[in-house]
Formats: structure tokens, sequence, C-alpha cells
């Protein structure tokens, strides 16, 4: 279990965060979702220890600040949204996953190797290995950086709108890819600025607004409320189609 | 190559000295005035310049990873305007001492890259690393410049040491020196997987659990002090640390655990060739080392950016 107490922060003396408690409960699938400047990828790169805050972050009961960094990251991995593409195959992207485990030497072990092909074989990668990154389409990328991340064998899984720029069809696929990584055991926390393809996918749903938490709960007990329509000026609806993409519509 | 390269560079230089003669004495002991010239200027300015080549691009190669920026070298953070301007000072101080100028380079290579730290130190992102060094820069060259005008004899000191070249090797500095960047070399190589890490970018590096501004703080110190070696021994020599790592990657791509040593490699058998090309093209008179590289370098370095912005169509 993930439990975030009272956490701000502060950015070039602009207060982004206010007093955020959060409570992320172990193997579900949490969708963070608020408007652009709400706060949301600040909060899960202050989870990642990439800013200064205030407050507290446990994580397995433990205070965060006082593991190791290698300790957090043998329990916690994260993708952010913006990268720049390091000219590298994907072979060595997904062995970097590995990075963490490895021992003062950081020589990969045979069993390290073995971890790399099913990471590669689990996000579907393998016939890609030795492509160079800045040759792969966006969607293609994605999936790498999600196998170096499987590689990286954490049980908590941060991820900052790894859907953002990419065609539906391989939004399906990274969405799918999550998923299964859920069903085995996986705690998800994802930025998603896509509210149909959050709410039918997340187990949890936490809406933001201004920096601060207005809503945690399912996503079948936030659509009783106004609370989306109060942040978005939408309403939500389950699909009565059953061709739709998503389980959820939005309506004005 | 490079054992090629090293048995070319004490059987040949500006000296009336035979190979004949060279192996002779390697051999038989026979002739004294050849064993002169082997143990006090030959088998030292070998050393010398392999020395010089391997930290030099070595340095490079960590000044680039550490600061994500493939223009890095000894003169974009600083180290090379801060040997300038203690070599200037130690003429002043210690005028006609060599071993002075020798000493005031590294101090003033290594002091550079202490304030650099010390200014970096509080938002140490690669941007800033790279606009402190290029103030640095300034300010020492500033420095050194007024001291040349209040002191126009020490003009000679500074301009010999910025071409570069290993004619007046000290054999009582190399070793020294050579133990230091030894060190060093191992130093860099276990750090070759966190190289890699650090391309990720920040965010990813820091995901994955190294700690950036650390590493990033270690490898800018560690070419730092082999900049110093290095120009403590042969003054500035351009392009090494620019041209050797870029040839490298081109060839080998960017796993720094296999880039490292062969840029090590390449970095020593480029200078000790052109040192070599350096003595005997215009023998019995020798040009620097640092003219010789810069005439090579330039024009190779220009063609590998052109052809690399071609290729990436920038």
């Amino acid at each position: 279990m993930m439990k975030v107490s009272q956490l701000s922060v502060v950015l070039e003396h602009h207060q982004i965060l206010h007093d955020i408690s959060l409570d992320i409960r172990q193997s579900s699938f949490t969708c963070i979702v608020g408007k652009n400047g709400s706060g949301k990828s600040t909060l899960l790169k202050a989870m990642n220890q990439y800013l200064s805050y205030t407050g507290t972050i446990m994580l397995e009961s433990k205070d965060i600040t006082q593991i190791s960094k290698e300790e957090r990251a043998r329990m916690m991995c994260y993708l952010p949204q913006q990268r720049s593409i390091p000219d590298m195959n994907v072979e060595q992207l997904i062995s970097h996953g590995r990075y963490p485990h490895l021992g003062f030497s950081k020589t990969l072990q045979p069993q390290d190797i073995k971890l790399i092909q099913q990471a590669a074989k689990k996000a579907e990668v393998e016939n890609l290995l030795h492509r160079n990154l800045t040759s792969l389409s966006g969607g293609e990328r994605q999936r790498a950086y999600i196998a170096m991340m499987i590689a990286q064998d954490t049980d908590y899984i941060l991820l900052d709108e790894p859907t953002t720029f990419l065609d539906v069809e391989y939004q399906l696929d990274i969405m799918d890819l999550l998923h299964k990584l859920n069903r085995q055991g996986k705690t998800i926390i994802m930025v998603a600025h896509d509210l149909p393809q959050a709410f039918s996918y997340a187990s949890d749903i936490v809406l933001m607004d201004q920096g601060r938490i207005i809503s945690h709960s399912k996503p079948d007990e936030l659509i009783q409320t106004d609370e989306i329509y109060h942040c978005f000026g939408v309403h939500v609806r389950l699909s009565q189609n059953p061709n739709d993409l998503y389980r959820y519509t939005f309506e004005r | 190559m490079l054992i090629l390269l090293v048995l070319a560079s004490i059987s040949f230089g500006s000296s009336e000295t035979s190979f004949q003669e060279v192996w002779d004495y390697i051999f038989h002991h026979t002739n004294a005035t050849v064993g002169n010239i082997l143990w006090y200027v030959r088998i030292p300015r070998t050393i010398a310049t392999i020395l010089c080549g391997s930290a030099l691009a070595v340095a490079g190669l960590l000044f680039q990873s550490a600061l994500n920026n493939a223009l890095a070298s000894a003169g974009t953070i600083g180290v090379n305007s801060g040997a300038g301007l203690f070599v200037v000072l130690g003429a002043i101080l210690f005028p006609g001492v060599f071993v002075a100028k020798s000493i005031f380079a590294f101090a003033g290579s290594l002091l550079a890259a202490i304030l650099i730290f010390f200014i970096a130190r509080k938002n140490v992102s690669k941007s800033t690393i790279v606009m402190a060094g290029v103030a640095i820069s300034s300010l020492l060259t500033a420095f050194s410049d007024t001291l040349i005008t209040l002191y126009p004899d020490t003009v000679m000191d500074k301009s010999t040491f910025f071409i570069g070249g290993f004619a007046h090797v000290q054999s009582v500095s190399l070793p020294f020196i050579g133990f230091v960047v030894i060190v060093c070399l191992i130093a860099s190589y276990v750090l070759a997987t966190r190289m890699n890490v650090l391309m990720l970018g920040d965010e990813m590096a820091n995901s994955l659990g190294l700690p950036v501004v650390r590493t990033r703080y270690m490898l800018i110190f560690i070419g730092a002090i082999l900049a110093a070696c290095s120009v403590s021994v042969g003054g500035i020599l351009s392009f090494v640390g620019l041209l050797v790592p870029h040839m490298m990657r081109s060839l080998l791509g960017n796993d720094h655990r296999y880039l490292l040593p062969a840029t090590l490699l390449v970095g020593a058998i480029l200078v000790l060739g052109c040192d070599l090309l350096a003595r005997l093209v215009f023998a019995p008179f020798e040009i620097p080392v640092g003219i010789f590289l810069s005439f090579l370098g330039s024009p190779f370095f220009l063609w590998l950016i052109l052809s690399r912005c071609k290729r990436l169509q920038v």
C-alpha cells in the first residue's frame, strides 16, 4: 500500500499541491484525472522522489525518504510523459530495467538476461530488440519502455499519460498491457488525460483540481456524483452501445 | 596499431640516431648516447603522449556524458582557461621554472572544476553547468589577459602552453601523473553502466535508482582530474576530447562499456601518431603536436558533424 499524507509541493514560489492525503490500494489500477495544471504530474513526480515536498509518503509502511534510491527502484518504477529519445536499441533499453537489481559491478547475470527476454515477450517487442529507439513508431517505443518497466520487476508502476500522442490502436494496446500487468498483481498508478479510457480501465479514480484531491472513488461511484461535471463540464454515462470503444461515454 | 606506433615513437625522432642504433642499444646496450636519448627523451615522450591522449579522450567522453551534451569538453567547463590563468601566474611567480608550469596548470584545471561545482551545486542541471563553464571561462581568460597586460614577459609561456606539445616532457612527473591517470581510467570504467543509464534522462535515471546529481558530479570530477593531468604534461591539445568520442560513437554506438575502452585506446593512438608525424614531417625541426592535431582534427570533425547532420536530417 502507498500512503500519501499532507503532501505539499511548492515550485518557483507557487504552491502546486496543497496538503494532499491519499491511500493507494495494493493491486489497484488507480487513474489520476483532472484538468491541465491541476497537479497530477507533480503528484506523480513527488511520489517518485523527483521533487522536494513537505509531508510523508509511505511505501509498504516505510517512509520513502528513508529507503535508498536503489531499494525504492526495486519497489516502484516510473515512466515520465516527456522523454528524450536515447540513441540505443530496444534490448539495451530493456536491460536498463535490471539496473537497480545489479550488484556494484553493474553486470548482467544470466537470470537478468532471462528476465529481459521475458519482459520483451510480455510487451510484444521481441521482434524489435535490435532496432534503434529513434527508428520506432510512438506506439512501439512506448511498448519498449513498458518492457523496461516489466524488467524492473516492481510492485508499483507509475505512468504519466502513457497513451498521449498515440493512435487509438496503440492506445488500446498499451492499456490492455497495463491491465494485464494489473491482473498479475501489479499496482498501477497512472495520470490520464482521456476520461472514457481512464474510467473504463481504472479500479479507482482520483479526481484533482487546483492542487487538491476532489474525490477518490471507484468509477461507478464517481458517476453518481456531479464532481466530474463541476470539474470538466461533462456528464459521465455508462455506454448503452456494445460497439463503443469504452464502457463509459461523456456528454455535454 | 598502438604497439607499432610505440615502437616507431622510440625508434624515430628529430635527432640523427638511426633505427639500427636504437635497436642495437635495446638488445646490446652498445651506445650510451643512444641510451640517453631513449631514456631521457623518447621513452618519457612516448609515455606522456599515451597518457595525455587517453586521458583527454576519456575526459571528453565523461564531460559529454555528464552534461548530456555532445559538444562538452575541457574547454566548455572552463578547465583549459583555469589551467591557462595558472600557467601565467606560475610564470610570474616562478619565472623560468618549468616544473612550476606543470604544477600550476594542474592546480588551475582542478580549481576551475571546483569553482563550477560550487556555482552549480544548488541546481546542477546540465545547462547550468555548461552556462557556469562559459561564465567561468570568460572570467578566467579576462584574469589571465589582465596579468599578461601587466607582465608582458609571460605571453610566451601562455602561447606555448596553449599550442600544446611534448618537446619538453619532464620524466620526473610521469610516474605520479601515470598513477593518477590509471586510477581515474579504472574509476571511469566502473561508472560505464551508470553513464548508460544517464542517457535515459534525469527522471528515468532517478526512477531506476541512479543518484543522478552525484553521478554527474563524479563524472565531471574524474574528467577534470584527467584533463588536468594531460594539461600539466602536454599543454592544451585541442580536439582530442571532442573528436575521439564522436568517432567512436559513430563506429560502436553508445554503450559506454565498449565506448570507453575504445576511446581510451584511440585517444592514445591519435596523439601518439600525431606527435610522431609532428617530429618527422619537418625533421630535424618539429612543430608542436597541438598545431598538427588542429590541422588534422578540424576538417575531420567538420566532416563528421556534417555527415551526421545529413544522416539525421537535422
